[in-house]
């Protein structure tokens, strides 16, 4: 019972010595210590580091020097947080933001350097007034019999049932198109609900992996991603997918699942990307950070961080502007009545 | 990994079945509040400890045995980060049985000693974040419970001082991966070393309690202090919840 005993002890002074588990970034509220914290932060947990260096010639560590080198002991918060920023926009990633009570630390230059390729009034006049509402989706005929579905954000909940009844109003149409310009992203479980209803089985669209350690090489292995058919109505005919540059994240995603699909074609713009699963984490100043933290590549394990390529590029025509007609509204109709009438 | 879920399965069981075969002996039963500071910090959710403006509530309800005791514990914190601009809450429930199967009496002094199960369900919500909101904690986990009681009289009453400390010794606990959102592992149905084989090395915990139990009018009561030192290290992910509290109560 002694020996017992004293193995009890043994394993209590053991315990004691493993230390406490305790915080590992740099905890100093000063310019140096919130920008070695935001550094440190992204360097453990970022996950595009060698896809940004070899796209962008990133180096991480270069970085760091370049921007510590930028700081004053007397700088302001408003000084410091223009650091920062300029320092996480070396990565071109919208998925990484610097937020502050003030202002919102961003890289936008994938879209906003980009022609917007839409114009909310002319795509408005295709939905007019009597257009119907299910949750995200605004929907109605054209006048040629083609279904058009606008989709503005995956962030609003979206269900079987509210996609189920949209695709059974629209069933007798010939053709339907898909407009998810401007559409920045949202939720995943939105975008993989409407992306269900147009397969009939069960499809590999990409893979998905996440960080395993601090280094920049430590991801878990990759793991498949499937699309799986709606329980309720799946379409079955032609479909357009409008993109533009303002397709981002969930958006993305939605892209990347319906290009992998036989009877959708992607028309438009190249999508803006940001295939990573933002994260947030904070500086000790209290400024949140926002990162990509979890990888999502397409069916072919390439990947999609900067966006994905249309089947059919098409831009805004002025022309067309001018006559208040949106140019790739008009050549998704095309598209769909010359598919239909080949098929006929 | 299902040889060492079997291993501890069994372990919690029989620490389970010991305690319900225990003897009909006169049981005492106790409920206990705690009201102390509040220290949590979880990397899956921030990298700092939230600690400031801080609070934490237990709610314990203990049933003794000859050889042991069982316990059931709920527990409720918020706290603020350093930059007191968010807040993170914290919740959590146990069940504990222990049995001391080592029982020595040195003049007042009683000393008893055995494993425990203990199973922890608990989460922690920050109200920032956005894909990482949140982060569950849950374990079965064999402890090592030991518990000393000093009786001495003082006013022709019967006074006692009561020590008891409580190891995290073996077991399993969930935790995400280092990088890993739970749209992976719930939507995706990925699993990634999610079930982790813990003990005392990754998960160097420890609470300890000191109680006076004394009589006044016709109850007994409880004043003392409860600490709680609970952390753990695993897939990359560290974790600690600290509490120093005041505690009250009565013999039920």
């Amino acid at each position: 019972m002694k020996q017992r005993f004293y193995l009890f002890l043994i394993i209590v002074a053991a315990l004691m010595l493993t230390a406490c588990v305790d915080e590992e970034l740099p905890t100093a509220n000063t310019p140096e210590g919130n920008l070695d914290a935001l550094w440190q932060l992204m360097d453990e947990r970022y996950c595009f580091f060698d896809y940004k260096k070899a796209e962008l010639g990133v180096d991480w560590n270069e970085v760091h020097e370049r921007y510590r080198k930028k700081l004053s002991p007397k700088m302001n918060n408003l000084q410091l947080f223009e650091v920062c920023c300029d320092m996480i926009a070396e990565l071109k990633d919208g998925h990484v933001n610097l937020g502050a009570s003030f202002d919102l630390g961003r890289n936008w230059s994938y879209w906003e350097d980009e022609p917007e390729n839409y114009y909310d009034s002319i795509a408005r006049s295709y939905l007019g007034h009597d257009y119907g509402i299910a949750a995200s989706l605004k929907y109605r005929v054209l006048d040629d019999n083609i279904g058009y579905i606008r989709c503005e954000s995956f962030n609003t909940g979206l269900g079987d049932g509210n996609v189920s009844s949209v695709l059974s109003l629209l069933a007798p149409c010939n053709g339907l198109i898909i407009d998810v310009r401007g559409n920045s992203g949202g939720s995943l479980t939105n975008a993989d609900c409407l992306a269900s209803h147009f397969t009939n089985e069960k499809i590999l669209v990409g893979y998905t992996y996440h960080k395993t350690g601090k280094g920049h090489n430590d991801f878990s292995t990759m793991k498949p991603d499937y699309l799986e058919p709606a329980k309720g109505t799946r379409w079955q005919k032609p479909v357009v997918v409008i993109t533009n540059r303002q397709c981002y994240s969930a958006t993305n995603d939605f892209v990347k699942m319906m290009h992998c699909l036989p009877n959708v074609t992607l028309l438009g713009d190249k999508t803006g990307g940001g295939s990573g699963m933002p994260f947030t984490q904070e500086i000790p100043c209290g400024w949140s950070v926002r990162y990509s933290a979890v990888v999502s590549v397409d069916r072919d394990k390439q990947h999609i961080e900067f966006g994905i390529d249309p089947d059919v590029k098409v831009s805004m025509d002025m022309k067309d502007v001018m006559k208040k007609r949106d140019t790739l509204i008009e050549q998704a109709r095309n598209l769909l009545y010359q598919t239909v009438f080949n098929e006929n | 990994m299902i040889r060492q879920l079997l291993i501890i399965l069994a372990i919690a069981v029989s620490t389970y079945v010991w305690a319900q075969e225990d003897d009909a002996s006169p049981r005492t039963r106790r409920l206990l509040i705690g009201i102390g500071s509040a220290n949590v910090m979880d990397t899956y959710l921030s990298p700092y400890s939230y600690k400031y403006n801080d609070g934490r509530i237990d709610l314990i309800c203990e049933n003794f045995r000859k050889k042991g005791f069982d316990g059931v514990g709920l527990h409720i914190a918020s706290m603020e980060n350093m930059a007191r601009n968010v807040r993170e809450y914290e919740a959590g429930l146990y069940v504990q049985s222990a049995f001391h199967l080592l029982h020595r009496r040195m003049g007042a002094f009683n000393l008893k000693a055995g494993p425990m199960s203990y199973f922890y369900v608990g989460g922690l919500f920050n109200e920032r974040n956005g894909n990482n909101p949140a982060q569950t904690h849950i374990s079965l986990m064999a402890d090592l419970s030991a518990m000393v009681t000093y009786d001495f009289s003082l006013w022709n009453k019967d006074f006692q001082l009561e020590y008891m400390l409580d190891i995290p010794f073996v077991g399993l606990a969930y935790s995400p991966q280092f990088g890993q959102s739970y749209y992976e592992q719930f939507m995706l149905n990925d699993y990634d070393h999610n079930c982790v084989f813990a003990h005392f090395v990754n998960t160097p915990s420890l609470r300890h309690r000191l109680l006076l139990n004394f009589p006044l009018g016709n109850m007994r009561w409880f004043v003392g202090y409860n600490g709680v030192m609970d952390q753990s290290k695993y897939n990359g992910l560290r974790y600690h919840s600290y509490s120093h509290q005041f505690l009250i109560g009565w013999k039920l």
